[in-house]
Parts: C-alpha cells; sequence; structure tokens
C-alpha cells in the first residue's frame, strides 16, 4: 500500500547514542518523489509510473491477517504517526495513531524465527532502480542493556529463479531505550538484475570443494544435477510473481544456547509505526561502489592491486576526481594514484590499481579508500584493509564477522589464512600420497592433488596463506603399516583392529577408481586411526623430511601447523620390549633438534615457510598463565624455544575449555591475564600465540563471551582460530581492526609495560582494564606506549551472563595521564578504536608535571590508546 | 546450629509438600524452549531431559536447595556435565553416539506416592566413535531402557537400567554409567571410592581410575557444604571406577561389565543415588548406612569416630563393633575389638558416636567394622568394612618401601556375575567346519583368514579387536551363546588375549574348551609378550608370558610325520624377524610338542590340557621388514603357509 509519507521533518531525530548511524544515513540525500503521472482518461488504463517513494502504516503490513487472541493486533498509541480509522463510542468514523503490535511468545521464539510485518512485493517495474534507504520506525518493550532478542530489517529481491535477501539485526543497545520510537535503516541498492552487489570472495578450503571441482577437474559434472537434469527435474524450483522487493521486520529465533553463549529472549513486545522505502542518491557526483584490495595479507615485495567501483546516480554526465589513497599507522597516507573520470548517467566503471610493494614497504596493517573529489572536497569514498607482512602467523586473521550491511557489496571475510585439516594420507606416517587423490589419515575425507592445487593457488592470489595440518604422529593403514615393517619407530601399539585397515583400504581403493568428471567422490564411513611415533630415528625424520618437501612443493602449501606435539622422541624401550639405543635424558634437545633439521629443509625449498603447532610436544605453555604457578625456565624446554625461534605459532587448544567453571581462564580477568603471559612467553623468543575458541566453536557467535573473547585476544596482542565476532556499537567490525592495527597490538617488538598501574592514571567514571595488556616499544628515537582499555563485563566468568548483559557504556570523555618516560619530554597520543568505525582519532596532548595528558573520548567496550614520546 | 538449619529447612519443603500434595511428574517447556520431564518429592526436584539422552539436566536435594548439575552446563555437549549420563566403553566419550540422542520416554506413575519415567533408546553399535563404519555385533540393536523413580517421603531416588536384547546375538556392553555434578562452585568437591588399599580420594592421593574397588560405590561430597552424593550400584558388574579431574574431580562414572544380554532375556541393574548431608566423606556405604569413619588421636589416645546417615533401607537400630588391627609394619598383626557403638534408626541427619582404643597402636591402621544392623521387622543383618587409616605413617598411603607392596590389603570379596551354564548334552558340531576367530590387529598380515578359508566347507565367522583390553575399541562379535559355541568345530584367537571376552566370556569358554571344542592360539605382542591373565582359563595354554626378540631366523626342525605338515613342502622353510622367547610354564599336565622352531624357539607348538582337547599355538609374529632381510623371506609369504594353518585349524578341530 503506497501512502503518503509525512513530511521529513516530522521524522523525530535518532538518540545521541543512535548518531553514527543518523550521520551515515544522512550523507545521503533523499530524492524528491518522481513527479505524480498524468491522469489518465477514464477508459484507458496506463500503468502507474515506476515510484521513488513508499511508506507503510505498520497496521497495514502484518506477517499474517489479524485474528482475536492472536500475538499480533494493532493498538491505539499516541507516540505513533500512523493513521488507523476507527470508530468512538458513538460509533463516528474517527482516525486515531496507532500501530502494529506483536507480543513476544516466548513459546514461538525458541522454536523459530517470528515475523513482525511483511510488505507487499513492490513490484520491478513499480519501483525506479538505484540506491533506497529502508527505514522502520518501532519501539519494544523488554531488555535494553543487553544482547537479547534482535529486531530484523530485511529487503527481498525476487526474481523469476531466485530470492536474495539482505538484513541487519538492530539491538536494544542499537535502538535506545524501551518504550520509545526510533527508526532503523539501512542503505539497499534496488537492482531488477540482482547481480550488481559484488560477492564476496570466500577463501577455498579443499575439502569443501563443490564451488571449484570443475576448475580442479575439467569436465566435471555435478552428478546430482545431472541425473535430476536426465530425470526431467527442473534445475531450481521457480519463485513465484509478483517479482520486486518486499520489506520485512522480524524476530530470529532466539533460545539461550550454552554451548555458545548466545542469549535467551529479551523482547516482551515490538511496535511497528511505519516502513519506509525512500530512494537516495549516494553522492553529488560520482559515487564509489567499494574498493577492494585483491589480497588480504601479502608480504613486503609482493604486488598488490585494487580494484575501485564508481557509478554515476545522478541523472546527468559527472566528471570527478578519482583518488586511490593509501593509509597505515596512524594516519601515515600516500595517494598512490588519481585520475579524472566522466561517467554518464547511470553509468558505472570498475578501474584496476596495482601496487608494487618493496621490501622496506611499512609491515602490517594497511588502509585502501577510494575518494572521488570535487577539488578538495572528498564527496564519497569507500575503503577496506588489509596487511603487509613476511609472516601470515603475526597478522593471520581467521575470519572476522560484522553487522552492518554494504549496499554495493557483500562484506568480505578479513580471513587472510587458512588451514586444510586432514591434508595428507598418514600424517608422519605418510605425508606424501602415492596417488593422485587419496583417502586422508586424521578424518574420514579425500582429497587431491588438483583440487588441493586449486585451493592453494586461488588463495595465494586473494592473499590467503594455505597451511597444512599435520599431526606429529601417524595415521590411517599407513601407520599400521609401519606399525608392522618399523615398529620401533612407534609410540604405541594402534588401537584399531585388521577391520579397521580393511575398510580403510577399500574405501581408497574406490577412490582410485573414482572418475572425478562424472562427480564428486562420495566418501565411506571409515573408522579413524592414530598413533603417536617414537621420533628418535634419523630414518624415520629423513621419511617425514623428504616427504613434507616433495608434499608442499606439489600442493603449494605454505606451512604446515602440527598436532598433538612436534617431533618428539617418546621412548627408549621399543613397543616390542628391545632397549632402543637412546639415552632418555636426550628426549627435549633430540627434538629440538629434530623440528631445527626440518624446518632448515623446507626453508632451504621455501624462506617464507612457516610453523605453527597445538603447543610444543611438552606444552610449556600450559605451565604459563596460570595464576599462582611460577614456569620452568622456557630454556629448560628446548623445542618451545627452537620452535618460537622459527617464528612458530603455538595455539592453545585447551583455552577451548575456557567456560568451563574450573578452567583457569574462566574469570575473564584471569582469562585477560593469562593470555598476554603466554603471548609474552612466545613472543620473547619470536613466536606467536593463538587462542582456541570456546567449547570449540569459532563461528564468532554475536553473543557476549563471544565479543569478550574477541575483544581479549586483540588487545592482549594475540591471534585466534576462529572467526572474530562482530561488536556491539560497530559499523565496522574487530576483524577489520586488527587487520588495519595489527602494528599495535602484534609487533613482536611489543613488551608489557611493567608497573602500568604507576604509570598510567585513568580517571574514568567506572573501572577500566588495562594494566595487563599496556605494553610498550622502542621505535627510531621513539617510545610507543599501547594502552588497551576494555569496559570489563558485568559478571566475572565466561557463561555467567547468561542474559548477555553490557556494561554501562562511557559516553563521557574521561581524562588519562600518562608519566613520561625518562629520556623523552613530550609525545604524540592517537585513539584507535572501532566504535563506530575503524579509526585511529589523534588526540590533543598536553604536558604537565612529567605527565603527558589527553581527553579521551568516551568508552563503550573497546578503545585503545597509543602515545609516541619523543626526546 | 546445623540441627537448628536442617529443621528450619525441613519445614520450607514440608511446606511445599503440602501444596502439591505428593510426588509430582510433569512435561515442561523450561526457559530455554526445551522439553523436560519434572520429577520432584518432598525430597528433591529434578529435570531430565529427553533430547539429551534423558540426562539430568537439573537436582535440587530440598534440604540444601543447591543445584548441584546446574554449574556443570549440562546442556552444552561439548564437556557439559550432568547426572546419568548413558555411555559405552567401546566408543571415545567425545564422539558418543548416545551424546545427545532423543530418548523416547513415558511416564509410568504419576504420583501422589511415587512418580516414575521410563526412557528407551536403542545403540547404532558403532566401535570408537559414532558412524565410524565399524558396527559391533555385541552391542547393536541393544536397547537401553531407563527408569527413573521418586517415591515420596524418601530421601533418595532409584535408577534402573534394563538392557533388552531382541535379536538372535548375545549382547556385551560395557556399559558407561557417567554423572557429572558439582556442589560447590567454590572450592573443589571431593570424591571417594572403596578400594582394597583403602579409600580412592581425590582430590589428594588417590587416582582416577579405580580398578581394586572393593564395593559398590562412590561419593562426591562437599567438605566445605558437607553435601554430598552416594551411588550404590551392583558389585558383581562393576569393570572399574573412574572420576575424571585428580585436583577437581569433575565426574563420578564406572563402567559395568559381564552384563551378558541374551536374546529375550533383559537384565537389570539398579543404581540408588542417595543425597547425604552433615558428610564430610564417605567412608563405607550400604544399603543401610553411610559412614564416615575418622581415627582421631588426641593426647596420645587414639578413638575412632563414626558419622552415620541413613541409606535406602530403614532399620531400627544399628550396632557397630570397631576392631583395630595394628601393627601392620611388624609382626605379627595386632588386632583388638573395641567397645560396641549403638545407633537408634538413622536419618538424612549423621548420628556420630566413637569408641576409643586403650592401648597403644601406631599409624598405619586398619579399623575394621562390623555392623549389626536390626531391621523394621525385627530380623538382624550383618554387613562387615575396612578402613586404612595412614595417619602419621611417613609414607602417607598404604604403600610399603618398594613403593609398590600395600602394607595390607583390605577385604575385596570375588565379583560374581551370572554366567550360563550349557546343557549336559551340548556337544561341539563336528559334522559342519564352522570356525569362530578373534582376530587381534596384525592377524591381516598372517593371512589368517584367508589360510582358513581354504578348508574344504569352513564357514569362518570372524570377531575383531585391537587384542588387548582398551579403551574406545571393542570386541565387534563373540558367540556368548553357547548354542552358537558349540556350532564352531574350533575357535582360533590370534594377537588377542582372553580377557577380551571378559570374564563371563572366558568362564563360558572354558565350558567349551572342557568338551572337545579346538583351540589355535596366536602369538604377538598382545597376549605371550606381557604376563598372563588371572582367569583360569589361562591354564589351558602351557605358556605364561614369552617376550618378543628381534631376531633373524630361520624356521627349523619341523615334526614332518605331524598332520599339521601333511602336503607341506618344508625344502624351503621361510623367515621370521622377531621370535617368541618362549618357555613352558611348569607342572604340566602334558608335555607340549614343539613341532616347529624359529631358531632355537618355539614356533607351532601342540598342546593337551585334558585328554582330546587339542590346543595349537602359533608364535609367529608380523614385525619386521622384508626389505631390510633380502633373501629371507617372511614366514607368511612362504608359499606353504596358509596350506600349515590351516592343516593347524584341522587338526585342532580334530580334522581328522
Amino acid at each position: 500500500m503506497l501512502v503518503d509519507a509525512p513530511p521529513r521533518s516530522s521524522i523525530p531525530p535518532l538518540p545521541v547514542k543512535f548518531s553514527w548511524l543518523l550521520a551515515l544515513l544522512l550523507s545521503t540525500a533523499v530524492l524528491s518523489a518522481a513527479p505524480p503521472a498524468p491522469k489518465p482518461p477514464p477508459s484507458t488504463p496506463v500503468p502507474k509510473p515506476p515510484q521513488e517513494k513508499f511508506a507503510w502504516p505498520g497496521w497495514t503490513v502484518p506477517p499474517a491477517p489479524l485474528k482475536a487472541g492472536g500475538d499480533a493486533s494493532i493498538a491505539t498509541d499516541a507516540d505513533a504517526q500512523s493513521k488507523h480509522p476507527s470508530k468512538d463510542e458513538d460509533g463516528k468514523d474517527i482516525v486515531e495513531n496507532a500501530a502494529l503490535q506483536m507480543r513476544v511468545n516466548r513459546r514461538d521464539i525458541v522454536r523459530g524465527v517470528v515475523p513482525v510485518a511483511t510488505t507487499p512485493v513492490v513490484e520491478w517495474p513499480g519501483i525506479v532502480p538505484g540506491v533506497y534507504r529502508i527505514t522502520a520506525r518501532v519501539k519494544y518493550s523488554g531488555d535494553s542493556q543487553c544482547i537479547g532478542t534482535p529486531i530484523v530489517l530485511s529487503v527481498s529481491g525476487i526474481i523469476g529463479e531466485r530470492q536474495e535477501t539482505v538484513d541487519e539485526a538492530f539491538y536494544g543497545f542499537d535502538i535506545g531505550e524501551p518504550e520509545a520510537y526510533a527508526e532503523i535503516a539501512f542503505l539497499y541498492e534496488v537492482d531488477p538484475t540482482l547481480t550488481k552487489r559484488l560477492p564476496a570472495r570466500h577463501p577455498r578450503h579443499s575439502r569443501h570443494n563443490s564451488d571449484f571441482m570443475g576448475e580442479a577437474y575439467p569436465g566435471y559434472v555435478n552428478a546430482a544435477n545431472a541425473a535430476n537434469a536426465a530425470a526431467g527435474v527442473a534445475k531450481l524450483p521457480a519463485v513465484k510473481p509478483p517479482y520486486g522487493i518486499q520489506i520485512q521486520l522480524s524476530l530470529p529465533r532466539t533460545v539461550y544456547n550454552v554451548a555458545s553463549g548466545m542469549p535467551p529472549n529479551s523482547l516482551r513486545s515490538v511496535s511497528v509505526d511505519w516502513i519506509r522505502c525512500e530512494r537516495v542518491t549516494p553522492s553529488p557526483g560520482l559515487a564509489v561502489r567499494y574498493v577492494r584490495p585483491l589480497k588480504h595479507w601479502l608480504r613486503p615485495g609482493e604486488g598488490q592491486s585494487f580494484d575501485a567501483a564508481v557509478e554515476n546516480f545522478s541523472s546527468e554526465a559527472r566528471t570527478r576526481n578519482l583518488v586511490l589513497v593509501l593509509e597505515h599507522g596512524c594516519g601515515e597516507t600516500q595517494e598512490l594514484a588519481k585520475q579524472s573520470i566522466t561517467l554518464a548517467p547511470g553509468e558505472s566503471k570498475v578501474l584496476k590499481f596495482p601496487w608494487a610493494t618493496q621490501a622496506n614497504t611499512p609491515q602490517f596493517g594497511w588502509e585502501v579508500r577510494a575518494e572521488i573529489r570535487e577539488g578538495d572536497k572528498v564527496e564519497t569514498s569507500a575503503r577496506d584493509f588489509f596487511s603487509v607482512h613476511p609472516r601470515a602467523y603475526v597478522v593471520q586473521v581467521a575470519g572476522g564477522n560484522h553487522r552492518r550491511l554494504d549496499p554495493f557489496r557483500e562484506k568480505e571475510s578479513p580471513a587472510n589464512l587458512m588451514e586444510v585439516f586432514a591434508a595428507t594420507p598418514g600424517d608422519c606416517a605418510q605425508v606424501m600420497p602415492k596417488t593422485d587423490a587419496w583417502v586422508c589419515g586424521m578424518s574420514a575425507i579425500w582429497q587431491s592433488f588438483p583440487v588441493v592445487r586449486a585451493t592453494t593457488a586461488y588463495n595465494r592470489e586473494i592473499g590467503v596463506a594455505t597451511h597444512m595440518y599435520l599431526f606429529a604422529g601417524g595415521t590411517g593403514d599407513a601407520v599400521m603399516d609401519m606399525h608392522i615393517r618399523r615398529p620401533d619407530w612407534l609410540g604405541g601399539h594402534p588401537n584399531a583392529t585388521d577391520q579397521f585397515y580393511y575398510l580403510r583400504a577399500a574405501a581408497d581403493e574406490a577412490l582410485q577408481k573414482h572418475d572425478f568428471t562424472k562427480g564428486g567422490f562420495e566418501m565411506p564411513k571409515i573408522p579413524h586411526v592414530e598413533v603417536g611415533l617414537n621420533h628418535w630415528f634419523p630414518e624415520l625424520m629423513d621419511q617425514i623430511t623428504r616427504e613434507s618437501v616433495e608434499f608442499t612443493k606439489k600442493t603449494g602449501y605454505e606451512g604446515i601447523r602440527f598436532d598433538v606435539g612436534i617431533f618428539a622422541p617418546n621412548r627408549v624401550v621399543s613397543i616390542l620390549g628391545q632397549k632402543l639405543p637412546f639415552n632418555d635424558a636426550d628426549r627435549m634437545r633430540h627434538a629440538a633438534e629434530n623440528f631445527e633439521k626440518f624446518k632448515d629443509a623446507l626453508r632451504h625449498e621455501n624462506p617464507n615457510f612457516e610453523f605453527g603447532a597445538n603447543m610444543d610436544s611438552w606444552a610449556y605453555l600450559e605451565n604459563v598463565g596460570v595464576r599462582g604457578v611460577k614456569p620452568p625456565d622456557p630454556e629448560t624446554y628446548p623445542e618451545f624455544v627452537a620452535f618460537a625461534k622459527a617464528g612458530g605459532m603455538f595455539m592453545d587448544e585447551g583455552t577451548m575449555s575456557a567456560p568451563l567453571l574450573d578452567h583457569y581462564m574462566n574469570r575473564f580477568e584471569d582469562a585477560l591475564w593469562s593470555m598476554v603471559q603466554k603471548r609474552e612467553m612466545a613472543r620473547r623468543f619470536g613466536g606467536v600465540y593463538q587462542l582456541f575458541s570456546p567449547h570449540r566453536d569459532g563461528s564468532g557467535h554475536f553473543a557476549h563471551d563471544d565479543i569478550y573473547w574477541t575483544t581479549m585476544i586483540i588487545a592482549a596482542g594475540c591471534t585466534y582460530v576462529g572467526s572474530f565476532t562482530a561488536a556491539p556499537y560497530s559499523l565496522d567490525s574487530p576483524g577489520e581492526f586488527i587487520t588495519r592495527f595489527s602494528e599495535y597490538f602484534r609487533s613482536l617488538n611489543l613488551r608489557p609495560l611493567p608497573n602500568a598501574e604507576e604509570l598510567i592514571h585513568i580517571d574514568s567514571p567506572s573501572v577500566v582494564w588495562f594494566a595487563d595488556t599496556a605494553s610498550f616499544e622502542d621505535l627510531a628515537g621513539k617510545r610507543r606506549y599501547v594502552i588497551p582499555m576494555i569496559n570489563p563485563p558485568v559478571q566475572e566468568r565466561l557463561r555467567r551472563n547468561k542474559s548477555n548483559e553490557l556494561p554501562p557504556t562511557i559516553d563521557d570523555p574521561f581524562r588519562i595521564e600518562v608519566k613520561i618516560p625518562e629520556g623523552f619530554h613530550k609525545g604524540r597520543a592517537w585513539m584507535l578504536t572501532w566504535e563506530p568505525r575503524v579509526a585511529a582519532v589523534s588526540l590533543e596532548t598536553t604536558v604537565a608535571a612529567g605527565q603527558l595528558r589527553v581527553n579521551f573520548p568516551g568508552l563503550k567496550l573497546f578503545r585503545t590508546l597509543v602515545m609516541e614520546f619523543e626526546p | 546450629m546445623k540441627r537448628v538449619i536442617f529443621l528450619l529447612l525441613a519445614s520450607v519443603f514440608a511446606a511445599w509438600a503440602q501444596e502439591r500434595q505428593g510426588a509430582f511428574i510433569s512435561e515442561i517447556t523450561d526457559e530455554d524452549g526445551d522439553q523436560v520431564v519434572l520429577m520432584e518429592t518432598d525430597w528433591m526436584s529434578m529435570r531430565l531431559m529427553p533430547g539429551i539422552g534423558s540426562t539430568v539436566i537439573n537436582f535440587v536435594f530440598r534440604p540444601t536447595q543447591n543445584d548441584i548439575v546446574d554449574l556443570t552446563q549440562p546442556k552444552n555437549l561439548f564437556g557439559g556435565g550432568g547426572l546419568l549420563q548413558d555411555n559405552v566403553w567401546e566408543q571415545d566419550w567425545r564422539f558418543q553416539e548416545l551424546r545427545g540422542k532423543w530418548y523416547d520416554y513415558q511416564i509410568t506413575k504419576r504420583g501422589p506416592d511415587e512418580v516414575q519415567v521410563v526412557f528407551e533408546t536403542k545403540l547404532d553399535g558403532w566401535i570408537n566413535a559414532r558412524d565410524s563404519g565399524v558396527i559391533s555385533k555385541l552391542l547393536q540393536d541393544l536397547k537401553i531402557r531407563r527408569t527413573v523413580t521418586l517415591r515420596q517421603g524418601t530421601p533418595y531416588f532409584l535408577f534402573d537400567v534394563e538392557f533388552v536384547n531382541d535379536t538372535p546375538f548375545a549382547k556385551l556392553p560395557l556399559y558407561w554409567m557417567h554423572n557429572c555434578d558439582r556442589i560447590d562452585a567454590t572450592a573443589p568437591d571431593h570424591v571417594f571410592r572403596p578400594s582394597d588399599t583403602g579409600i580412592n580420594h581425590m582430590p589428594g592421593k588417590g587416582n582416577e581410575f579405580v580398578y581394586n574397588f572393593n564395593h559398590g560405590w562412590s561419593a562426591r561430597v562437599s567438605p566445605t557444604r558437607r553435601e554430598g552424593i552416594v551411588y550404590l550400584m551392583d558389585y558383581d558388574y562393576i569393570s572399574f571406577l573412574y572420576n575424571n579431574q585428580p585436583n577437581i574431580p569433575y565426574t563420578d562414572e564406572w563402567i559395568y561389565d559381564n552384563l551378558l544380554i541374551l536374546n529375550k532375556q533383559p537384565r537389570k541393574t539398579r543404581i540408588h543415588v542417595i543425597p547425604v548431608m552433615g558428610l564430610e566423606r564417605v567412608d563405607h556405604a550400604t544399603e543401610y548406612f553411610i559412614a564416615e569413619v575418622r581415627p582421631i588421636r588426641q593426647d596420645g589416645r587414639l578413638r575412632v569416630a563414626y558419622k552415620l546417615t541413613s541409606s535406602y533401607e530403614k532399620i531400627r537400630k544399628i550396632t557397630l563393633i570397631p576392631t583395630v588391627v595394628h601393627n601392620l609394619l611388624g609382626t605379627p598383626e595386632k588386632s583388638d575389638v573395641l567397645p560396641a557403638i549403638e545407633m537408634q534408626g538413622l536419618g538424612i541427619e549423621p548420628q556420630t558416636a566413637e569408641a576409643e582404643f586403650p592401648g597403644d597402636a601406631t599409624d598405619p591402621l586398619v579399623i575394621r567394622t562390623k555392623a549389626f544392623i536390626e531391621l523394621p521387622d525385627g530380623t538382624q543383618v550383618e554387613r562387615e568394612f575396612e578402613n586404612f587409616h595412614a595417619g602419621d605413617y611417613s609414607l602417607g598411603a598404604n604403600i610399603l618401601k618398594d613403593l609398590k607392596t600395600p602394607v595390607k590389603l583390605l577385604a575385596r570379596a570375588p565379583q560374581n556375575p551370572v554366567i550360563p551354564v550349557p546343557s549336559a548334552d551340548v556337544a561341539v558340531n563336528r559334522k559342519d567346519f564352522n570356525v569362530f576367530g578373534l582376530f587381534g590387529s596384525t592377524s591381516r598380515v598372517l593371512k589368517l583368514e584367508d589360510a582358513i578359508r581354504t578348508i574344504p566347507g569352513v564357514k569362518l565367522e570372524a570377531g575383531y579387536h585391537p587384542g588387548v583390553v582398551i579403551d574406545r575399541n571393542g570386541l565387534t562379535d563373540f558367540p556368548y551363546d553357547y548354542d552358537r559355541l558349540f556350532n564352531y568345530r574350533a575357535i582360533v584367537l590370534n594377537n588377542a588375549v582372553f580377557d577380551i571376552a571378559r570374564s563371563v566370556g572366558m568362564s563360558i569358554l572354558i565350558n567349551y574348551l572342557d568338551r572337545g571344542g579346538g583351540l589355535v592360539y596366536g602369538g604377538g605382542p598382545n597376549t605371550f609378550a606381557g604376563k598372563g591373565g588371572n582367569h583360569p582359563i589361562y591354564q589351558y595354554l602351557p605358556i605364561d608370558s614369552a617376550p618378543v626378540d628381534k631376531a633373524t631366523v630361520q624356521l627349523n626342525s619341523p615334526v614332518a610325520d605331524h598332520p599339521i605338515f601333511k602336503g607341506v613342502n618344508l625344502a624351503n622353510l621361510p623367515w621370521t624377524y622377531y621370535v617368541h622367547k618362549a618357555r613352558f610354564r611348569e607342572n604340566l599336565p602334558t608335555a607340549p610338542k614343539v613341532l616347529l622352531k624359529a631358531g632355537d624357539e618355539p614356533f607351532l607348538v601342540e598342546y593337551e590340557p585334558h585328554p582330546g582337547q587339542r590346543v595349537m599355538i602359533m608364535l609367529g609374529l608380523p614385525f619386521g621388514d622384508p626389505a631390510e632381510n633380502p633373501g629371507k623371506p617372511p614366514f607368511y609369504d612362504w608359499s606353504e603357509w596358509q596350506k600349515l594353518i590351516a592343516n593347524l585349524v584341522r587338526y585342532a578341530a580334530h580334522d581328522p
């Protein structure tokens, strides 16, 4: 239903806390509606001209016909702006303010999505293509300062073959106080072809290969599709008309989940005053649709390039300057390119800008910005982030979630490293397959050289390192064969039966007979066999090393992540009872030497080859970061030191149990402290410390505990095996933040700042955590302090904040004073933040009584103060 | 003071009980939207969730008002807790098929005197892990029926597990009861398990695994809150007790053994779950009482203090007669009986009493307690238990200076599971040639199955196993039914100890051997490389242990006229790269005959433990690399090998 929209001035202002959204939305201008079409003569029906503005009173768009006693109703509401015809007590027609009100049924919302409002389909001929602001005026009753249940605003674009839906979730802390109307909105490009939005690229994993099987095996045919086609089954069920766009408000299924930490329902009711869809122009001149770096990560000296897409959304030809800006550090920028560009109305163009980095190109995070300028004025811009570093593990991001929509592109995961689990047929019992395709030892999956090469090559092209998993023992039939031939090489007898062997052999036989051009191989169920190896023997190490070199060369893997130790000997009496010619006291030294030789061989072939492990063979770091426990001297763990010195990444798999009550990192404060201790111990020797995901779930849920887990990992300068969660109060994401500012958290020269509590005085209205994570780095003639600040959780422990209550935000600026280190006399300061955008904001400083003082502009969850002192 | 608190709490739940009027059961949707069964009595309240294996996800003993499960996050299937979780030892805990499985259920009693719910599921029977690709016939399609019963007015509940086998094959699950609860969030709970070296207590000097248990109970107590929970289970069917995490014990678990479930003969085992209050530890538990026993030294005198609470059977009176057994490090051991202690009735509130030892007894000590229990009907029963008390003993535990030998082993009654007896007329079927092979790992290298299949008319059925008792794995088949067992003319075990058939299986097998069943027993690291087993069936073997030595030697000295060499070309005997250094046991009823040697060691042996009974021993080891031994082909690649093995099996089976 198309109704007259109220004048724009009647839209109430958004709350201050919502001002970032207001800023985004008002950065575009609402186009005036198309002029009304001339009245057609009564006898000749003329189609309505396409419109640019649509509005629906909430009470007109219930998701289903209203029923007396149902959860949805039309509620008289003095605060609503929509008018509803009614009758007064005397039966006279009247108009009253009313809204669609949905009572949230607790039983329904734990089971599935609760639709709140659904507009009619606006058919494609009825709407002018372009960028629209989709807005709903809503209010809720329920809990506000928690994650709880969001209100989801979504738009579906429907064409004959498919339907594409985009949505954004708005939480109580986004919307504002309960019982008060506020607008929720996002920008959406109406595109009848559903093709204009730039799709996200996804790093490949050789196991999830259906998208690129045709590339790996030319002539590949999806067997299921082919069978369907042969049987005359249509490719995809057609979507029924009408075709166009449809807007919906809904509440997602919300149920407490102790595994993920997702919260229970927090809403009692939702009222919808109105829904609108209004065309806007993103820019008075040309609009930058996006800029995208080809590579998420590259080494200094490698080539990068950027795609910038520009479009003229206006009705006249426009000429503007397109400028490509690169920025690193705190606002250090360089113009990569500047060119004049003229586009006809509706015309768009994608331009490519190469960038050859040098060996001395500054390392860590970069921002690339495409700006459309009229003179010096930036009219529109888009940006993205990437990393430059010789070592992928140092700047590693395994994934990063986000909450906000970009109308022109699907947001891409900032992942820059992909690890392929179960890469080999027998792990260290057989690294190199003897056939083109093989059954993996560590998992009931298959891999093949064509598929793995298609994975590594594609990932390398988009700047994603591909590392392989390698269990330090042996797996599958390979280790069962080794058990027979070389029993001394095994750390134990396989916990397996001959039937295991037969089933695995049968699976491999079937795989070898499989024709991949006729479809993927359906893996049968096969049992798992794994055994530790006894890494005393030079012949064994030679075999592993030789095969690893050969395998990584043939596949293109750029790193190995070990599992269950590295190359430790584990017994001096063989599994058959023979005394072996080794000394038990030499085990640790021997293990370190094994790794050194292995590393040298791999790096001889590929100097950039990287190593990770879920801890060294003796798990030295498990002695570190436990309150009240003094760790032993790291030098007594030579394999740990050797691995760290090789730049090794230590994956702390045990931290998956942090949500359990008795885990030493169950208290948030302990977890943060522990992360810093372990990170520091690894970093002391050049290594990288990586956290594991709570309960082995690295999805990065938008849940309280995952948010703090992400925040603490970033603040502590660690890396993470899973996806960083999205963050509240942020238009960008922590994944983008750490990509951009890794230098300030992950530089291997950053060291804990001793006595941080004495040196730094934070005059915030409530307690802020900063002392454990504060660090310093000496740069050329300067000393840098990095002071990450966390607004601490309201509950002490992980998984004890069922409602996902967030701490009160600190919205007012507060003073921070930092003692100027000896030998320095002045300084500069910046705030690094993702609240609301990823940015480095220069702060004004004053020096007084040996202190450098700033007025810090508030803290919702996490921000960082960077100070650089100069002589 | 404690009594006042107890009375106050008692009045709270008494008031509640009036409201509800008896035991209560209901199916509800909880705050997370999950379907649960709520069961309540005046003493306790619990919720069971059918969607996760009917695990108890909340348990409150009303006098304490403390939910002892909630802290363990029972709905979290990755490391979460809960009471009464079903598992089988044949599957890795992380990948159990019953974890998170929906159980069908029926409420069978709705109060007011008693509420009861029956849950049921059926095992797929995976070995190793869910969807591993390997199914065990000993687990497959076994129904597990769980009945939870709460009775109004009783401060405990009943948990019955019934195993139902509707298939023709006997089942033998290593059923694993897993309870995970946490009484006190601020301090570790303690766990207490009975063993023949004393109470196995953690945190402390105890071990997670308790194989030397000597009674059928396991207890968890929070010494800080003086609350606890005691599980009483059937001693005869326990394999071992287990508690995860020695410093902060997280679970109370035990694994059942010898639960043989024959077709249409369900077997039920009962667990009494008894919450306790006022105890700081548990030293013994029976159906009549739960006891804390504390020897106290004060002013040079020794007193033995008892604190007893009720168990699930009502009693009228209990008389304890303590005996102090001392001078354990010297000779002779001494024992002195202390004055009797009498307690009238027992309830949830502990009764305390003590007896004083007038003499001089240095630590360590054993306190032996005889309990004479008068039941409400006037009959009297007797129970006896022992507690080892290390006290000031310098080694602090029941161990001598060699750190191996116990100071004194406490009484440990033999377990007595039901073992079926074959009818007198059952005999080995020698009309057909049916063979059952139990193949331990590496048998494949010896090509035994292929060899047996060369016997004309043979029907071979096989069970696979690693060959030694090990978790996360299990036997895939074994003929526990006599009908099936006696249908085999011979049983072949290779690189597999008898113990993997469990005690019940070994006892069944003895009946088969005693009636002339043929046995071929192959060596390997699982068998003779270790020490022999304890079960009487090992007496049917002439060798206890035969360590493995690495030596490339040729087979030699065949007794060429023996039937096993019939048709076997002995011209070019093959080699082996490892040998068993076998020595025969002494005082054997008949002398074993070495039919073939490897170097100087026996390789094939014939043994007749009883007249007419043939046991053939094959000591072949498949290890070593032929590539390292050029010109010395291994015996299993020898062209005559399979013929020889076939002959060996035929001879064991009296063919001819």
